[in-house]
């Protein structure tokens, strides 16, 4: 219930990634393009096998040598980018009301609209 | 939806509980308060129910104010402090009910798994805290059922995310 701003996110305070997922697959009719092709990444054996990569990597691969702090920072970015490609589509679709304030009226058209 | 965000009643109690608990000694709290304040820190590290006010909302008048917004947040998908929730967010989320006039949810019951305290209870709950001299200062303010009770006009959102 954000507006049609331009997004500005400073910090997540919450977020629900795999709630960010599913309405991406629903708007996307299928499941987000960029994890699939990180999956597909992480199976490989020039990954190693390492635990926690799946969707945490930027261009470039090479995450066997990513440090913890690293790590961190691609999840971060993929949060990001992910949730900020569920913002657009959603404003796309007119999915997004923003709210600034609620009195009777604005309570009633929630109701109706529910 | 930008607004302030603030931890219910019970949420607010368990984290004074977190913070005073090693401090106190045995003599200081009774074994019910004890069992109590054990059991909303059972559920508080699950769940985390707040209000949002949308921003605009806090300049009009006192009679709007009761219109706001209840969500309940999963603790394991915080990305920071619990402190850092309790300021002026941007909410994105969506809405899953807009309460009747005849509807309320009742914060304990959700704390109990869905027991059920009649309304006497819940003052009694409530004047018990707030004739506490200390209890609205550690609270932000004066407890009352509305801190427990979520009721018309109030709205239910399901949170997608929480950013400043």
């Amino acid at each position: 219930m954000a507006g049609k701003n331009k997004l500005r996110i400073l910090e997540f305070i919450y977020l629900d990634d795999q709630k960010v997922d599913m309405t991406l697959s629903v708007l996307e009719g299928s499941l987000p393009t960029q994890s699939k092709s990180l999956k597909k990444r992480g199976s490989s054996k020039r990954g190693g096998g390492s635990v926690g990569f799946q969707g945490l990597l930027g261009a470039g691969g090479g995450f066997e040598y990513s440090s913890g702090e690293e790590l961190e920072e691609s999840k971060k970015q993929n949060e990001f980018s992910r949730f900020s490609r569920l913002y657009k589509l959603l404003q796309e679709n007119n999915g997004i009301n923003s709210i600034e304030t609620m009195d009777a009226s604005s309570h009633k058209r929630l109701q109706r609209d529910k | 939806m930008t607004g302030s965000v603030a931890l219910s009643l019970f949420d607010r109690l368990a984290m004074i509980m977190d913070a005073v608990a090693p401090l106190l000694t045995e003599k200081d709290i009774s074994e019910d308060a004890k069992a109590f304040f054990s059991l909303l820190s059972k559920f508080k590290a699950k769940t985390i129910k707040v209000f949002v006010v949308p921003r605009q909302q806090q300049q009009v008048s006192e009679q709007h104010k009761e219109y706001r917004f209840y969500t309940i947040l999963l603790a394991e998908k915080l990305k920071a402090s619990i402190h850092e929730l309790a300021s002026s967010l941007t909410v994105l989320g969506r809405v899953t009910k807009v309460l009747n006039k005849s509807e309320s949810i009742n914060l304990i019951s959700e704390y109990l798994g869905g027991a059920h305290l009649p309304d006497n209870v819940m003052q009694e709950l409530v004047d018990e805290l707030a004739s506490n001299p200390d209890a609205a200062e550690f609270l932000g303010g004066t407890p009352s059922l509305d801190d427990i009770l979520v009721k018309y006009p109030s709205v239910a959102i399901t949170p997608i995310a929480i950013y400043r």
